[in-house]
């Protein structure tokens, strides 16, 4: 008689025990999972941005490279138009005023039309890369929902709440004009990528452990100028 | 009477066993989940740190102190684009907990 309740006193310790044991191992596990896949997320979205933004700026860079060739030619136009109307009565003078003119808007053109081509570079990369760092991070989220597949039910929704522009204008419309940053630039050049995720222990699981979370986070980076020195400067918003 | 006797052995004996196994593993996984979560509030801290945010290193301690840890000590050093925390400290049951990580990213753009 003893002997069976002694077995029976094992049998109920180990049942009120094992459960113990599991809810605190669940609790263990689902605070790893999160700070897992946030971490994860986190530094996929830093350092996929600052390169974006490094990658950017050195567009940036190539196109203010070429403002004293713009000038150059400007100044040059602005000869020539000078010499064509102190031509006026002399046929000869005004022929080489008028090809020296057309030979410099040939040049703008030329020079027009790499400034344009940087500036399209530059943002079809920049939407290249954000949809790069959005698969990565999908990867991630799909690769860490199939090891907790059998416990959790996840959702993920990531946007970009600010896209990377390129922040450039030009300083007077016409062709081949100086490119500079826009007062704006810190705002219209960062990305900023939004990333709400929520989860919920499956149906089996819930016996032993019920939780449920949702939360948001906000990460990137932006461009910073001081003098001559560009920076990037990350953002990590709500993480 | 014997078989009850060695019964009621067997199961202290299982029973402690059992509770010594229960409670190394739990005070094991306590120790990996400190360190995990202290990890990441000194991965946050760096960022903090990087962003040039006010009060990072209050903010840290704040949140060390929900850890029972005891006579903490941070060191920081941050400079442009690299952050390097120091974590020393002992732990309510005696042992001493130090953590050193460092994130550099290279933000200046040559």
């Amino acid at each position: 008689m003893f002997l069976n309740n002694n077995r029976g006193s094992g049998a109920v310790l180990a049942l009120t025990i094992l459960p113990l044991l599991f809810l605190i191992y669940g609790t263990f596990a689902l605070t790893g999972y999160l700070i897992q896949i946030k971490s994860r997320v986190r530094s996929t979205c830093i350092l996929q941005s600052i390169e974006l933004q490094k990658e950017m700026i050195g567009f940036e860079k190539k196109l203010f490279q070429l403002n004293p060739l713009s000038t150059t030619l400007r100044l040059r136009l602005i000869a020539a138009e000078a010499q064509l109307l102190t031509s006026a009565g002399n046929p000869v003078a005004i022929a080489a005023a008028l090809a020296q003119i057309a030979s410099i808007r040939e040049q703008q053109q030329v020079l027009d039309g790499i400034q344009k081509t940087i500036i399209k570079t530059a943002h079809f990369k920049s939407q290249l890369a954000t949809a790069a760092m959005l698969l990565k991070i999908q990867m991630h989220l799909q690769e860490m929902g199939s090891i907790w597949q059998f416990y959790l039910t996840s959702f993920s929704a990531m946007y970009v709440s600010h896209a990377a522009q390129v922040a450039v204008e030009p300083d007077f419309e016409d062709l081949a004009p100086n490119y500079g940053l826009t007062s704006d630039y810190k705002t219209a050049q960062k990305l900023v990528l939004t990333w709400q995720h929520s989860y919920r222990t499956k149906q089996a699981p819930q016996r032993i452990i019920d939780s449920a979370n949702q939360f948001e986070f906000t990460c990137g980076a932006g461009p910073n100028k001081k003098g001559n020195q560009w920076s990037v400067e990350i953002n990590a918003g709500k993480f | 009477m014997n078989q009850k006797g060695q019964a009621a052995v067997e199961l202290s004996i299982f029973g402690l066993f059992l509770m010594t196994t229960i409670l190394f593993t739990v005070r094991i996984g306590l120790a990996i989940q400190m360190n995990i979560v202290i990890g990441e509030l000194i991965e946050s801290a760096h960022l903090c740190e990087l962003q040039r945010r006010p009060s990072c290193r209050h903010k840290l301690q704040a949140s060390l102190n929900d850890f029972n840890l005891k006579n903490v000590n941070l060191v920081f050093r941050t400079t442009n684009d690299y952050s390097y925390i120091q974590l020393y400290a002992n732990t309510d049951l005696g042992k001493i907990f130090q953590k050193e990580s460092e994130l550099a990213l290279e933000l200046d753009v040559p």
